[in-house]
């Protein structure tokens, strides 16, 4: 075997490298040579981060898009104002998605995720979605897209493949939680069969809605995330866990809210029901509480105690205790989303 | 517990035989594997794509690292590279021939850590150079013409976009 140079090396090594590098470094790297550029490339749109409208037009100027689409494995919007054009670009492009997550992005419609999710139905696992609820935003700051039972139901026909599922910062209530464990009840309008690119090799697994479906509708649906929901109630949390309803349903990570019957009593009654799957459960102690109602803060502070019993003595419980919401990087981390273009 | 005492034995592309404790053997996801799937067997395992001087250095990192916590895929994604101990910055120094035959060793064997190790070490050789730097670092050739040089530069803006 000859010995090993810096320009003979793997696709997959140059990605190890390249993912310790910054922007500038890697702007670098690509000039080196066409292999390391080639490698350059594919770390880039194999993992695609996208902040900002500029980079879209730019993307869009080049081609590059169009050019790499085959690479695109997973596809990060993060805060951006999509225009129309910008969701005809990644509709007409990204079509063997396997990770899709939108960070606080402006302008989705239901119509587009249903297009996106439909388009990639077959290879896509991952779906992550962060909204911005109304409610705690500062004034000025113009308000994402509301992430709501209308905004989701849609996509949901063709979530068949999904392991995980993080729908976090929304404003969904039971219903859709009903529509993931339930038989769908679908209008076949909604299928058209020449749509799916990919469709070729048709996977047994996503069944067509035409026929009489079991109710694993999901069947690979493995973690469920829904940080910062509070209109669930528990009436919604305990339909995940019909028999049958979700085989492969293991993790599920809920927030605490003082409005909602997430309680003590429920979590507790999770863990000992359900002892195979884990619970995340996640409380925030916010201040605000403070100023507003001394009382409030006082029951607070008990039931965070309580839960970290509680996660003490479960093994099956794991308790967050948080001071504040999540800040932006720790919703990409929470996502397992890793970029250069995070740190730029 | 058992298994720790056990011995594996290893031998490299050129012959020469490594007996080592299971516990350091099992650092690789490969071997671990493989040992779990043969079950108790005395047999050598070949490794055809290693030498014996760098098999014996990779086998220095896992005897050393053997008590580590193994860690899972996807934690700690954002790490910098700046964070590398003593011990493994020692390690780290040797010729790019011996390094590269260790990281494809690595990557081979499953060694996830020592795979890390190794790429940050190629990367911090990369930090902060302009591409010829680069290029006189690894004795790579520029094979762009001037013209594809800046057509990768104008491709490149919008990265450059914040």
């Amino acid at each position: 075997m000859a010995t090993p140079n810096a320009s003979s090396l793997p696709n997959e090594i140059y990605l190890s490298i390249f993912s310790h590098l910054s922007i500038p470094d890697l702007l670098a790297a690509s000039l080196v040579c066409h292999k390391w550029h080639a490698s350059f490339i594919s770390f880039l749109f194999s993992n695609l981060f996208i902040k900002s409208s500029r980079q879209f037009f730019l993307l869009n100027k080049y081609r590059l898009l169009k050019r790499h689409s085959n690479l695109i494995l997973s596809l990060t919007l993060f805060k951006l104002h999509l225009s129309p054009q910008d969701k005809q670009l990644i509709l007409s492009t990204c079509k063997k998605l396997n990770k899709l997550t939108l960070i606080k992005c402006h302008n989705i419609d239901s119509d587009f995720l249903k297009d996106i999710l439909r388009n990639n139905k077959d290879s896509i696992e991952i779906f992550n979605i962060w909204g911005e609820r109304s409610n705690n935003n500062s004034r000025n700051e113009i308000n994402s897209t509301e992430i709501n039972n209308e905004l989701l139901s849609p996509m949901l026909e063709f979530c068949g493949n999904l392991r995980e599922l993080r729908i976090c910062g929304a404003e969904i209530t039971d219903n859709i939680l009903i529509r993931l464990t339930s038989v769908e009840e679908i209008s076949t309008e909604n299928f058209i069969p020449g749509e799916s690119t990919f469709g070729s090799q048709q996977d047994k697994l996503a069944t067509p809605p035409t026929s009489p479906i079991s109710n694993n509708t999901y069947p690979h649906l493995h973690s469920l995330d829904l940080t910062e929901c509070f209109n669930l109630t528990a009436f919604g949390i305990a339909e995940l866990f019909s028999p049958d309803n979700l085989p492969s349903f293991h993790s599920l990570t809920l927030q605490h809210n003082p409005q909602n019957e997430l309680d003590l009593e429920f979590f507790e009654f999770l863990a000992d029901s359900f002892k195979f799957h884990s619970f995340n459960i996640i409380i925030l102690n916010s201040k605000r509480f403070d100023e507003k109602n001394k009382k409030v803060l006082h029951t607070f502070a008990r039931i965070t105690k309580d839960l970290e019993v509680l996660g003490t003595k479960k093994d099956n419980v794991h308790v967050i205790k948080r001071e504040k919401e999540m800040i932006d990087s720790e919703i990409l981390n929470s996502f397992q989303i890793s970029s250069p273009f995070i740190y730029s | 517990m058992a298994t720790e005492l056990k011995k594996v034995k290893l031998t490299s592309s050129e012959g020469t035989e490594f007996i080592i404790d299971r516990k350091v053997a099992e650092k690789s996801v490969l071997l671990k594997n493989m040992l779990e799937d043969v079950g108790e067997s005395d047999m050598a395992i070949p490794l055809p794509n290693v030498t014996g001087p760098i098999l014996n250095k990779v086998i220095d990192y896992c005897t050393h690292h053997r008590d580590d916590p193994f860690v899972s895929q996807e934690d700690d994604s954002k790490k910098v590279s700046d964070d590398i101990d003593d011990w493994d910055a020692e390690f780290c120094k040797v010729d790019q021939g011996t390094l590269f035959e260790l990281i494809l060793s690595a990557n081979y064997l499953d060694i996830k850590p020592l795979l890390d190790l190794t790429c940050k070490t190629v990367a911090n050789m990369i930090k902060g150079k302009t591409p010829d730097e680069i290029r006189k670092t690894f004795n790579i050739t520029n094979d762009f013409t001037p013209e594809e040089e800046e057509h990768v530069r104008k491709e490149n803006e919008w990265c450059e976009e914040r």
